[in-house]
């Protein structure tokens, strides 16, 4: 038996790992990096708040409704409290509130989602239902009526929006585990003898983690939105310092009759941020993970047109498309 | 004894509305050791149900009945829990389309060396080396096996799924059309890799393919199947050279020969449907040389000779009879559709 070499074994491609894959993504896509860095920079600065805030969050420091000033940068609110001070500190809150939430709807939508595309059957149609239900109900009027009913505490904000965000993972997740366990390859594992469990977490999950991180990301986005929402709406503990309270206390205070708008656009623009910094980088991750932007020669994004310089009779072949500065 | 016997294998899909559909209609053949056995038809005759049905790897809509027997034991009598032990430990199989039988994100030493640790054979440093041996053993350096699929060629994928049914050193090797889709050179490594396997291994190996040649190539022994039945078997040297029933004869007749100038002929029509019940010869109707009696008849299948056996009720009239039956329809209704000459062996 002669074993013919297949062309292309001996040149040294790299294997990739999950965090090759990361490290591709970022390569790839600047809108990753900017992402990314945003939140990296939301997560060091709420990490070190305490550390590092100018004045205390709570304390008052300097006139109502003071203007920003080379002592306070970002002004001062209704309460005299430094702006700048209580941004970093609401950050840690915020994002607390975001991951947390998050964190327990990707658990019940990712579970969810696998039980349901895998198993099927009634499972499927019970759990399908449910989210039928939390698809169909408007988001922030069901939050308000729940915190409403449980009252306001950073721990029913969490709860509230953990349970409302799972829904749309599920659907995804499911969708995609569907097609995943009727591929050949999951096919062949259980022929080979691999259980369910074994083909959900060794064969199943390993498909779907990527898009999984990726709704991770772009929830986080969302739940900070929704966690704004409820706060600025006073449906938070208002003792907490949050960028959604920080907003409702500005507005309820007549900030802007009293034109301090430096109480409300900063914190503004750090909610803004911080969401478009999810936005970007999930973004980023999903588009990665659609295999067929992967392969080089079926991606729209990699080739150029040139310019043929002195072709026939001296005419250069000019690009209709292309990046190419003769491109039309 | 045969290594794999089977016997009377009968398939039935469930359909909407009661209804049935008989996919495979009482299938026999066996097959012993070091054995290479073609399983040839047009699509849709049954021949990857068969052996799906044989793995007892069909979805729950179906219904088997029927012996299968690796080593003169029954493996589909207790069910799935007796099929179990016999899959990949026995019995192994190289899947349709095999270039997607590898999981995208496992490398694939862990991915052959799976079935080694679900069915206990080894686990750990001991695994990977002998999954790298088999690696090996089918022509891919050790060291590759800690590549992703999406890695390798699709020459490479078809060998690691070739490694990968051999993990657990099984005695029957079924090969659903192990070289589809690859180009002809890869295509002539791959089978030229299976026989290897088959002499050096004494594996028994089935070959499930509508490519004739392919089957000229590899396999000793092989049998046509025509509407989930076998319509012919034997040598594939008989099968080439003395067809005893049409739809062997025409499935040559439609395989383009490089060297002679014979022409390619197609066979009109399309299979019958299998959710009712055919009356007489299943394939009557795309014949070229029928009888009266095909209409109402179905044909038994009968010894024709040493090993060779056919269902057809021509092999009833005497030689010149046939011979002339079968001239006389394809120089008459079957030549239009065929230039000058179009003929089978």
């Amino acid at each position: 038996m002669s074993a013919v070499q297949e062309p292309g074994l001996t040149e040294g491609l790299s294997v990739q790992s999950h965090a090759g894959f990361l490290r591709s993504v970022l390569r790839e896509r600047k809108a990753a990096v900017v992402g990314l860095g945003i939140i990296a920079f939301f997560v060091v600065l709420s990490v070190v708040a305490p550390l590092v805030v100018p004045y205390s969050p709570n304390a008052q420091t300097c006139a109502v409704f003071a203007p920003p000033s080379a002592r306070h940068w970002f002004g001062c609110d209704d309460g005299g409290i430094d702006l700048l001070s209580e941004i970093m500190q609401g950050g840690r809150i915020s994002l607390l509130i975001g991951f947390t939430a998050t964190v327990v709807s990707m658990i019940l939508g990712g579970g969810i989602g696998i039980v349901s595309g895998y198993f099927g059957g009634w499972v499927d149609v019970t759990f399908m239902r449910i989210v039928d239900y939390l698809l169909v109900i408007p988001d922030l009027a069901f939050a308000m009526v729940i915190s409403e009913v449980w009252g306001p505490s950073v721990f029913h904000v969490i709860v509230v929006i953990g349970i409302l965000e799972w829904s749309g993972t599920a659907r995804v997740i499911r969708a995609q585990v569907m097609s995943v366990k009727e591929r050949v390859y999951v096919k062949r594992a259980r022929a080979v003898g691999a259980g369910n469990g074994r083909v959900i977490f060794r064969h199943i999950l390993p498909q779907v983690g990527p898009l999984l991180i990726a709704n991770t990301v772009l929830t986080i986005a969302v739940a900070i939105y929704l966690e704004t929402a409820l706060a600025f709406l006073g449906l938070e503990d208002p003792s907490t310092t949050t960028w959604g309270t920080i907003l409702e206390h500005a507005f309820a205070r007549a900030a802007v009759s009293a034109g301090a708008w430096w109480a409300i656009v900063p914190d503004g623009i750090a909610i803004t941020l911080l969401i478009m910094g999810c936005f970007l980088f999930g973004q980023a991750i999903e588009d990665a993970l659609n295999p067929r932007l992967k392969v080089a020669h079926l991606s729209i994004r990699r080739w150029t047109l040139r310019t043929l310089v002195g072709g026939a009779a001296g005419m250069g072949v000019r690009p209709l498309v292309g990046r190419g500065p003769d491109a039309i | 004894m045969s290594l794999l016997e089977v016997r009377e294998l009968h398939v039935w899909f469930d359909l909407q509305e009661g209804r049935e559909l008989h996919a495979v209609q009482g299938v026999s053949f066996g097959l012993d050791a070091g054995e290479r056995f073609g399983l040839v038809g047009e699509s849709g005759c049954g021949k990857t149900t068969t052996i799906l049905g044989l793995m007892g790897l069909l979805p729950p809509t179906a219904s088997v009945a029927g012996e299968v027997l690796v080593g003169g034991e029954s493996i589909l009598a207790g069910g799935e829990s007796s099929v179990r032990s016999h899959r990949w430990n026995d019995i192994a199989m190289i899947f349709q389309g095999a270039m997607n039988a590898l999981n995208p994100v496992k490398k694939v030493l862990w991915q052959i060396v799976e079935p080694m640790e679900l069915h206990g054979i080894a686990d750990g440093t001991q695994a990977r080396r002998m999954a790298g041996d088999l690696l090996e053993m089918v022509g891919i350096p050790a060291s590759a096996g800690e590549r992703y699929p999406h890695e390798f060629s699709g020459g490479m994928r078809q060998r690691a799924a070739i490694a990968m049914a051999l993990a657990c050193q099984p005695k029957i090797l079924l090969a659903d059309e192990p070289t589809t889709a690859l180009d002809v050179m890869v295509q002539a490594q791959i089978l030229e890799l299976l026989v290897g396997l088959s002499n050096d291994l004494g594996l028994a190996l089935v070959l499930v393919t509508h490519d004739l040649p392919v089957v000229a190539q590899v396999c000793e022994r092989a049998a046509v199947m025509y509407a989930g039945e076998i319509v012919e078997e034997g040598p594939t040297e008989a099968l080439y050279h003395a067809p005893r029933h049409p739809y062997t004869r025409l499935l040559f007749a439609a395989t383009p020969d490089l060297y002679g100038d014979e022409a390619v002929v197609s066979i009109p029509g399309a299979p019958p449907r299998l959710d009712r019940a055919i009356e007489g010869c299943a394939f009557r109707p795309r014949c070229d040389s029928s009888l009266d009696r095909c209409e109402s008849e179905h044909p038994e299948f009968r010894a024709m000779g040493a090993g060779h056996r056919a269902a057809c009720h021509l092999n009833d009239l005497p030689g010149e009879e046939r011979a002339a039956r079968e001239g006389a329809r394809r120089a008459g209704s079957a030549a239009p559709a065929a230039t000058p000459g179009g003929g089978a062996p």
